[in-house]
């Protein structure tokens, strides 16, 4: 089997070192614009990596694609691998684009590949324990979904403009549009980020939520933030980002009813984006690869993965979701 | 001419006493965290429970 692989920045260069680690995947074609950051990465990885230097070719030999790529660049990359025919994995989290992608659900179908969009820490693991969570009512009314932390420095951008932009939740069987920054909330992430400030912004996980779960009645998500995000949301980023991130979290709670009681769950994980992305992006590809997920067209994790065994499998490669037991808390 | 010169120097003031207000509060407030009831466990088994 050969993956490519478009993006070798924090996430990508996981990814495909994760892909090479299983044995399912043979060989990996990796494509980023920097050559700087393709020998670096190649160098790491070992000689079952086969680089594509910018501009790259229009043929796109490969089992299946992963889409690490920037923020902008990653529509055309999903549009070139509905042309090719391939099934795709994406790893993005910008609203605006991951819209634009979910249009482009007739094509994939015609094309009859599966496209997981959201297939990283949140979202991605975030619709995971969402689908996960759902198993323990009878019936979901709300989903709220909170992060935590950044992966590489593209995503740390995306984070950093998600702050400025407006938030899009689902109420009562509408998109509701509030201001990115406001409606603060504190929130316990899984130790050891504890608690944190999260705050409305443009993040993806209600549009691919809602997608999944048509019929619950509220969706939101926020993520956590300082009162320096906050101030500087608006401005370019003065400062440049950390290549790696520190240590991040995903919390989503559910909040229903079981029997005649209401009743609220809350689970979580606790990861470096980057690492727990990747993670995600490879055992999604593995899973495409074997044929384990069953849609066809554009889908969110939540749709086209069993939880338990998804979970289970990231558990095995250290990635462990928990769950929140505490004084009026949990079913 | 000059009202519009006092207008803008009494906004000035109001504001500057705002900035210093608001400025001795955020100083001596302390934030603390509410108390948590409970924990986090991780999920285990077969049906991840």
């Amino acid at each position: 089997m050969r993956v490519a692989v478009l993006g070798a920045g924090a996430v990508g260069a996981r990814v495909a070192r994760q892909l090479l680690a299983s044995d399912s995947v043979d060989q990996v074609l990796l494509r980023d614009v920097s050559p700087e950051v393709l020998a670096r990465t190649a160098r790491s990885i070992g000689d079952r990596v086969v680089i594509e230097h910018h501009p790259f070719p229009t043929m796109l030999d490969a089992d299946a694609v992963v889409v690490a790529s920037p923020r902008g660049t990653q529509l055309a990359a999903v549009e070139q691998t509905i042309t090719a025919g391939r099934p795709a994995v994406l790893v993005c989290d910008g609203l605006a684009e991951t819209v634009a992608i979910l249009k482009l659900d007739r094509a994939a179908r015609d094309a009859g590949i599966p496209v997981l969009v959201g297939a990283g820490f949140a979202p991605g693991l975030s619709c995971v324990l969402v689908a996960h969570g759902m198993s323990w009512f009878d019936e979901v009314e709300e989903i709220h979904v909170y992060k935590m932390g950044a992966g590489g420095p593209a995503c740390a951008l995306v984070h950093h403009r998600a702050l400025s932009r407006f938030s899009y939740d689902w109420r009562n069987d509408a998109w509701t549009r509030r201001p990115g920054g406001s409606g603060r909330e504190l929130c316990w992430f899984p130790e050891p980020v504890g608690p944190r400030d999260c705050y409305r912004a443009a993040l993806a996980d209600p549009v691919l939520l809602h997608h999944a779960f048509p019929g619950v009645g509220r969706v939101t998500s926020r993520m956590a933030a300082t009162r320096r995000d906050r101030l500087t949301a608006a401005m370019p980023m003065l400062t440049p980002t950390h290549a790696e991130g520190g240590t991040g979290a995903v919390r989503v709670e559910l909040r229903g009813r079981r029997g005649s009681a209401r009743e609220t769950l809350v689970l979580g994980a606790t990861e470096r984006p980057a690492v727990g992305a990747a993670a995600v992006a490879a055992t999604a590809v593995e899973w495409v690869l074997d044929g384990r997920v069953g849609v066809r067209g554009m889908a969110g994790l939540a749709e086209a993965v069993e939880p338990v065994g998804f979970l289970g499998e990231l558990a095995d490669r250290g990635l462990v979701a928990e769950i929140f037991e505490g004084d009026g808390v949990g079913v | 001419m000059r009202a519009i010169v006092k207008a803008v120097r009494q906004a000035a003031a109001a504001v500057s006493v705002a900035a210093a207000v608001v400025t001795v509060l955020r100083l001596r407030g302390r934030v603390v965290a509410p108390m948590q009831f409970g924990g986090w466990r991780r999920l285990t088994g077969s049906g991840l429970r």
